[in-house]
């Protein structure tokens, strides 16, 4: 673990420990320092004063050449262990005596060196001057000292200075122990709320404030933080709940709309079935009545025939034929009804083969009337035929027009695309034929909606009297003129509102009535 | 080569000489030096000394043993400011003023008389005859297997109102004068 991941307390305690330590071992290195220095004066000074002493005393000695007197008083120097030789030298530098008797001649200088005390080779030799007060040199005094009495001292030193160290380490380690819980203390305290606040996402815990100095006043700041991102995350939850609570309003709102429209459907359904019951079964009351006019015409014309001028007949044949027609029209709208019972099945048809049928009925339904039919081949064939002819860009025809000559007038069914291109609007495209089926069938018509032209045109009766107008039909727009069945648009329409299109009344430029 | 062998023998012979000469005037050189050294082991009364000028005298009274190194060892010395002078005296009557009188063996014989003439008198007297520090002499040269030791009378020097120090004391022998 390095240094700078210890715990705050370790460290505060190292920290104190080792400064106490530094201080204590620059302290006790002073201190020895100075010692050590002390001691070589002392040394020196007291070696200084015992060779004064032993001068004075040997002055006579070395004047009366007594060597036996300077022995002895060299032999007192025994006392002091510390002294490793002595000698005393005469006026003219020779060996008077020496101390101890048996020291080597090389132990000691063999003539006298400059005067003074001096530390030499680990040694602190000293010559002194042997004369009397106010009078000639008499000789020279050599002392020789080893340090061992400095050294002792010191080892001594050292020892009681590292068991002072020793002790005042554990005290200061001690005292740091728990004088470090001072700063330690809102620290460690600081850093329990910090945790608790990330892992219990609880921002209501405070830190407690131990002091009024910096790190109190640090305390205070962090549990301000606490207060203010406390009160946003309170903030942000009444948003969230706030939020939440319009979102199942809204969602609510929807589902009852959702309900209101699945009812109104489900009304509207039943409306139509109604609708459809209704014209079924006044197709059939109504059947009743005209048999009954038809009937008693055919009557009227067989037994009363003599009695009846030729306008009279005239009129009972068009009663009739007016008659049938209204059977004809109620048997359509019988299967009107039944078709739009029926189950609606989208499938290719092919509205050439339709178209040609529907034609050939037509014929055998009035043979007299001329009828020209031009016929084209399949949408497909067709739409390779332009496509061949115009490029390969061209697309397939986009209109459909569907002519048919309904009995008692021309009827034309146009359907075609809403969507109209620039360039498809040339003199080919527009054309109308009479009977003529253009295009594919619808639902293989690639587009999204389609207009549905149902145009007829027929005599109308000169003299028809006002009741007799066309019932104005106004949720298809404007005038509607029908004549023929009008039935027939509505499967056509249907049609057209089934598989995605639309079918819309509109504005027919030949004349006759768009839905 | 016989040169050579001559040249080594005069050599040799005057080595012999110069040698024999040295131990002997090593004696009188001894005794001249201690006589010089005696000066700063002794204290003589104010009396003595008139005023801070007069010159510390030694005197010889009779033969003068020293050979002149008596005057050698004095020469230009001086103890306390004052200068060193040696006299040379053939009586006791012609003694003024002296304060370290060696008396020379022939005087040896009339020493009784010397030192009753100078009873009472500051001079230390000293001298090499036997028994001369109990005859009243203060300090006597003893030659001892060529050394010379001190032999000493207080009382004598005490009498004389001389302080002889304890240093010298320590290196001489003290002889209590007896039978008188």
């Amino acid at each position: 673990m390095s240094l700078r991941d210890w715990p705050i307390k370790r460290k505060l305690t190292a920290i104190l420990v080792v400064i106490s330590g530094l201080v204590l071992l620059l302290t006790s290195a002073a201190f020895a320092g100075y010692q050590y220095w002390s001691l070589r004066q002392t040394t020196r000074d007291a070696l200084s004063v015992r060779g004064r002493i032993i001068a004075a005393n040997s002055t006579a000695s070395l004047a009366f050449s007594n060597e036996a007197d300077a022995r002895e008083l060299l032999a007192a120097l025994r006392a002091d262990p510390h002294i490793v030789a002595a000698v005393l030298y005469d006026k003219v530098g020779h060996v008077f005596a020496a101390y101890p008797a048996d020291v080597a001649g090389n132990a000691v200088p063999a003539a006298p060196g400059p005067d003074g005390y001096r530390f030499e080779r680990g040694r602190l030799i000293g010559f002194q001057p042997v004369e009397e007060a106010g009078s000639q040199r008499l000789g020279t005094l050599y002392l020789a000292s080893d340090l061992e009495a400095v050294y002792d001292t010191l080892r001594l030193s050292v020892v009681i200075g590292l068991a002072v160290m020793g002790v005042a380490l554990l005290a200061a380690y001690l005292l740091s122990m728990v004088l470090q819980g001072t700063i330690s203390q809102p620290i460690l305290a600081l850093a329990e709320t910090a945790k608790a606040v990330s892992t219990r996402q609880d921002y209501s815990v405070r830190a407690p404030k131990l002091g009024e100095d910096e790190l109190g006043a640090l305390t205070d700041a962090f549990n301000q933080m606490l207060g203010r991102i406390e009160d946003q995350k309170d903030e942000l939850q009444r948003h969230a709940a706030d939020l939440e609570r319009r979102v199942e309003e809204r969602t609510h709102e929807l589902q009852e709309r959702n309900e209101s429209l699945r009812r109104n459907a489900a009304e509207l359904l039943a409306a139509n079935t109604e609708l459809d019951a209704f014209a079924y079964s006044v197709s059939h009351d109504l059947r009743a009545p005209l048999r009954s006019i038809d009937g008693f015409s055919q009557v009227l014309l067989e037994d009363y025939a003599a009695q009846l001028d030729e306008a009279g007949r005239e009129s009972l044949h068009r009663v009739r034929a007016a008659s049938q027609r209204m059977g004809t029209l109620i048997d359509d709208l019988l299967k009107l009804a039944r078709v739009t019972r029926a189950e609606m099945r989208t499938e290719d048809v092919d509205l050439s083969g339709m178209a040609r049928d529907i034609a050939s009925e037509l014929q055998r339904a009035a043979p007299e009337r001329q009828v020209e039919i031009r016929d084209c081949p399949g949408a497909e064939d067709a739409g390779r035929r332009t496509a061949a002819a115009r490029g390969p860009r061209q697309s397939p025809p986009q209109q459909l027009e569907i002519h048919c000559e309904a009995v008692g007038g021309a009827r034309r069914i146009r359907i075609r695309r809403r969507e109209r291109r620039p360039g498809l609007r040339g003199p080919g495209q527009r054309r109308r034929l009479r009977h003529e089926v253009r295009g594919q069938a619808v639902r293989r018509v690639p587009a999204t909606a389609f207009r549905c032209r149902i145009r007829g045109h027929r005599r109308r009766p000169r003299n028809r009297p006002a009741h007799h107008q066309p019932a104005r039909r106004p949720d298809l727009g404007g005038r509607c003129r029908r004549s023929g069945s009008d039935v027939l648009l509505h499967p056509v329409m249907a049609r057209f509102r089934g598989p995605g299109g639309s079918c819309e009344p509109g504005k027919d430029p030949a004349g006759g009535r768009q839905p | 080569m016989a040169f050579l062998r001559v040249t080594t023998a005069l050599l040799l012979v005057c080595a012999a000489r110069l040698g024999a000469q040295t131990g002997k005037a090593s004696e009188a050189q001894v005794k001249a030096v201690f006589l010089f050294n005696f000066a700063q082991f002794v204290d003589w009364p104010p009396a003595a000394f008139p005023d801070t000028e007069t010159p510390l005298v030694i005197g010889i009274l009779g033969a003068d043993p020293f050979e002149g190194f008596l005057d050698q060892t004095v020469r230009g010395e001086q103890l306390r400011g004052r200068a060193f002078q040696v006299r040379r005296y053939r009586s006791v009557e012609e003694i003024k003023t002296c304060h370290i009188l060696f008396i020379s063996r022939p005087a040896g014989d009339r020493l009784d008389e010397i030192t009753a003439s100078l009873k009472n008198r500051p001079i230390l007297t000293v001298g090499d005859d036997d028994g001369f520090a109990e005859r009243g002499g203060m300090i006597r040269f003893v030659t001892d297997r060529s050394r010379i030791r001190l032999q000493i009378n207080p009382q004598a020097a005490e009498a004389a109102h001389l302080t002889i120090s304890s240093k010298l004391l320590r290196v001489a022998e003290v002889i209590t004068p007896t039978g008188r």
